[in-house]
């Protein structure tokens, strides 16, 4: 088990390092905010392995909040572009 | 019974991160928003599932696996309606795709420069 939730965690975090130099690299603000969805997806998915790995009751209950509060930025930010412009 | 479910539970761990890491490449090689859109959103939800299903498979107790699976239940809710907000906030900004529109079914409502002072998207633009 050890080492398999170290291939997973070492998968997202090259993809998380991927995801931030999109972010940082894209020009217009669509892209960012893909970027960072993508960014929270991927820390919604550590949280899991971790919580796989040391059955914790604390990250259980941070996929659930960390995924609401996702979906509440994304649309923050797409209401944020429909009325200022790209 | 115990190794069986943590066979699986690692590979379904290994799952989840390899398509994480495939939408994270595919932010790279997409060409435009659009694109990026539809590569990033399917795999990180499918990612989020099979992780998560991990978690559910390992986890002890009925309360841990009742908030994993309403996770599950929220990201498939939310994941969608919210890159279909991003896409369409970057229509109604007129961000262009790499190549020309071959269908453009947006219409005038959704088109800035012949905005009628309400925009279509509910609240009207402030003047």
């Amino acid at each position: 088990m050890n080492w398999v939730v170290g291939i997973s965690l070492g998968m997202l975090v090259i993809a998380a390092l991927l995801t931030t130099v999109h972010v940082a690299r894209s020009s217009t603000l669509p892209d960012k905010a893909i970027g960072v969805d993508m960014l929270v997806a991927l820390v919604l998915n550590g949280l899991a392995v971790g919580a796989a790995f040391t059955k914790d009751d604390l990250s259980v209950s941070l996929v659930l909040i960390i995924g609401l509060l996702a979906f509440l930025g994304s649309v923050t930010i797409a209401r944020y572009i429909e009325r200022r412009g790209l | 019974m115990t190794t069986v479910v943590d066979v699986l539970a690692g590979a379904l761990m290994l799952i989840g991160s390899a398509l994480a890491l495939i939408a994270a490449v595919g932010l790279f090689r997409m060409p435009d928003a659009y694109s990026r859109i539809h590569v990033a959103t399917k795999p990180a939800t499918l990612a989020v599932v099979c992780t998560v299903g991990a978690a559910v498979l390992r986890v002890p107790g009925l309360s841990d696996t009742t908030k994993l699976l309403l996770a599950v239940a929220l990201q498939f809710w939310t994941a969608p309606v919210s890159s279909h907000m991003i896409g369409r906030a970057a229509r109604a900004a007129g961000l262009q795709p790499a190549e020309p529109w071959l269908i453009d079914e947006g219409g005038s409502d959704l088109d800035p420069e012949v905005d009628s002072g309400d925009s279509g998207f509910g609240r009207p633009e402030p003047t």
